[in-house]
């Protein structure tokens, strides 16, 4: 009891002390800059990114929705159809290379397929051609 | 068509994305058989005009089985054909026209007014032709039977039709396209205003087309029929009526007037005072069929004709048309007309080769104060055909059993005896009459029909009944029964009398041996009446 006196007597005499008692904490740091929330920054732009690339993807392959997209069409054929990456490249090229006005006209255009007047570009790939005629029509 | 194919073409069906219209539309150039075919279906399930009018420009180059495939887009290629009409383009007008055609798109009828009513388009015309042709297929489904496959209100399609009709009637001044008016007409009700505003004033702008199309428009018979059934019928429609002697509007007529009429049509009718299709000579066999030429007399009496041009009408049927049938008809139709030329004629279609036209002669004999009527229906009575006989009958139905049976007591003997004959032969239904009489329970009917047999000398046909009434309980009835049955001189009868003779009453075995005395000595003429009741009490 007679301690607890004591301090709090010597603290009553130091009063005077007391109004600087948080100078020391303030000028411990100092003011915040533009590195101290990058990395905040850079986290809300991935997630960003990753958010619009997921949104992206799944607009890109919404067929439920109202567009005039001549690409999306040809992923929707190719969808339906369950053609695979390589064909649906080899289809691309194909539309391509008949200058076809849009990618989707492959699906409807039996000629395009005439192994006797294949583009040199397309030649080698004959056989896989011949089977895509095969499997569209 | 391939599954695979079939599965492109159902994702390009389904698909939300309007990239398939220029795909689909590239492919009709390119392409033919099943992908073609895909393609025509594909763009016509698709809700794009565009699309549509790609098929509307390829029409004349589609074959029947492709066209055909274009069906299920009427109504949903309305707004195509209306692009289509309105472009300018010859080949896709040409096209769009025919296509409304096929579809029956009374919708698009506004837009083609339009088109009609300026006369600087080249496609004026062949505008104002379809919009005949529509309101043509229009009427018709309208007055006819609704094919409820076709989900389309008649009515409204030609409510919807006449509001442009009407607004362009208005215009006639303006564009001067008699084919709009006449197409007002043909649609119109008899209760279109505008209709009867200007079949009320001549001074109208349309009158005469509106005249002539009644007049002579075969689409305009079913108003002309329509007018007829209304109250009011302005007196310009029941002219043109008259004035027409095409065969389709009067094989319309005449048929009408041979059945059962409204009072309306009855009225009309009355104040039509002449008919050109009744006119002689319009009533070619040619024209007219033979049932129209039988109910030509049918119409003249219906209508307001004279006296005069009836007979004048149903001369010149009796005596030149070649058809029995319509002589009949004809002979038929003088009953309302008393006149000594209607007499003459009857008398004239009594010597008629056809029994067809005697018997229709026979049949108004009768009822009309002509020399001799009576003994050559008697006569007639006689014939060889079955026909005359039966209208001899008809005629004479006043000589019927029933009748003489009432009078009977008040007819002296002679006239009993002769007028007997006339009632046996013509009603058929004497002899069961007086049978089921001589089967009746009161006595004084037996006794009467036996008298009544003898007087209709037919004791022969009825000895059998006579005979069972030997019988009867009541003696009187079996005197006369066996007294009657000396007129019957067979080996039944007379075996009958001989039992009768053993009768416990004197008065019929008096009868009976009085009968067959008679019998074996024909020169005893047996006593003419029944015994009478002094007899019976004695």
């Amino acid at each position: 009891m007679t301690s607890w006196l004591h301090t709090t007597a010597l603290l009553a005499a130091q009063h005077s002390h007391w109004r600087r008692l948080g100078d020391g904490l303030y000028r411990s740091k100092s003011r915040p800059e533009f590195a101290d929330f990058l990395p905040y920054l850079i986290f809300a732009a991935v997630l960003a990114a990753v958010i619009a690339v997921v949104v992206l993807i799944i607009k890109r392959n919404d067929m439920s929705e109202s567009c005039n997209d001549p690409q999306k069409l040809f992923r929707e054929l190719s969808r339906a159809h369950r053609l695979g990456r390589a064909n649906r490249r080899l289809l691309s090229q194909l539309a391509t290379a008949r200058k076809l006005r849009q990618p989707a006209e492959v699906f409807l255009s039996p000629a395009a397929f005439e192994l006797s007047s294949l583009p040199p570009q397309l030649r080698s790939q004959q056989p896989r051609l011949e089977k895509l005629r095969e499997r569209l029509f | 068509m391939k599954k695979s194919l079939q599965l492109t073409f159902e994702t390009l069906r389904k698909s939300r994305n309007d990239a398939v219209v220029p795909v689909l539309i590239s492919t009709l150039d390119r392409t033919e058989g099943s992908v073609l075919e895909g393609a025509v279906k594909t763009l016509i399930s698709r809700r794009n005009s565009e699309g549509h009018l790609a098929v509307i420009r390829r029409w004349h180059a589609l074959n029947p089985d492709q066209r055909r495939l274009l069906k299920p887009g009427r109504g949903r290629i309305t707004t195509a054909l209306r692009d289509a009409i309105v472009s300018g383009d010859p080949q896709l007008f040409e096209n769009a026209c025919e296509l409304i055609v096929e579809f029956s798109d009374f919708d698009l009828i506004p837009v083609l007014v339009t088109l009609a009513e300026d006369r600087s388009s080249p496609q004026a015309l062949p505008a104002t032709k379809l919009i005949l042709k529509l309101a043509d297929r229009l009427r018709k489904m309208v007055h006819g039977t609704r094919d409820y496959s076709d989900r389309r209100d008649p009515q409204s399609l030609r409510r919807f039709a006449l509001a442009s009709l009407e607004r362009s009637a208005s215009h006639y001044r303006r564009h001067r396209r008699s084919e709009l008016v006449e197409a007002f007409v043909i649609l119109a009700s008899t209760s279109s205003g505008t209709l009867r505003t200007i079949l009320n004033d001549p001074h109208h702008a349309c009158f005469q087309v509106v005249i002539q199309t009644l007049t002579h428009s075969e689409s305009a018979i079913d108003l002309l029929l329509s007018f007829l059934q209304v109250d009011r019928t302005p007196q310009t429609v029941l002219n043109a009526m008259s004035h027409r002697v095409d065969a389709a509007f009067v094989s319309r007529l005449l048929q009408y007037a041979s059945e059962e009429m409204t009072p309306a049509g009855r009225r009309n009718l009355s104040l039509i005072q002449s008919f050109s299709c009744l006119k002689p000579q319009h009533l070619s066999c040619s024209a007219l069929s033979v049932v129209d030429r039988q109910r030509s007399v049918a119409l003249a009496e219906a209508s307001g004709m004279q006296s005069d041009d009836m007979l004048e009408l149903i001369e010149t049927l009796l005596l030149s048309d070649e058809v029995p049938q319509v002589r009949a008809a004809a002979c038929a139709g003088l009953a309302s007309l008393q006149s000594d030329r209607a007499d003459r004629l009857i008398l004239q279609a009594m010597q008629d080769e056809a029994p067809e036209v005697e018997a229709a002669a026979a049949l108004l004999l009768r009822k009309r104060r002509i020399t001799g009527s009576l003994s050559k229906l008697v006569q007639l009575l006689d014939s060889p055909h079955e026909i005359v006989r039966d209208a001899a009958r008809q005629a004479l139905a006043d000589f019927s059993f029933r009748t003489f049976s009432a009078r009977y007591e008040t007819l002296p003997d002679k006239v009993r005896r002769g007028t007997g004959e006339l009632v046996v032969k013509i009603d058929p239904q004497a002899i069961p009459e007086l049978v089921s009489e001589l089967q009746a329970t009161g006595y004084q009917r037996r006794l009467k029909a036996i008298a009544m047999a003898k007087s209709l000398k037919v004791v022969q046909r009825i000895a059998q009944t006579l005979i069972e009434l030997l019988g009867d309980e009541e003696h009187l009835i079996r005197a006369a029964a066996a007294e009657a049955l000396q007129e019957c001189p067979t080996a039944e009868v007379q075996l009958a009398l001989l039992q009768a003779s053993q009768d416990h009453s004197s008065v019929v075995q008096s009868a009976a041996k009085n009968s067959l005395a008679s019998m074996a000595n024909p020169a005893i003429s047996p006593p003419a009446d029944p015994p009478t009741s002094q007899e019976v009490a004695r």
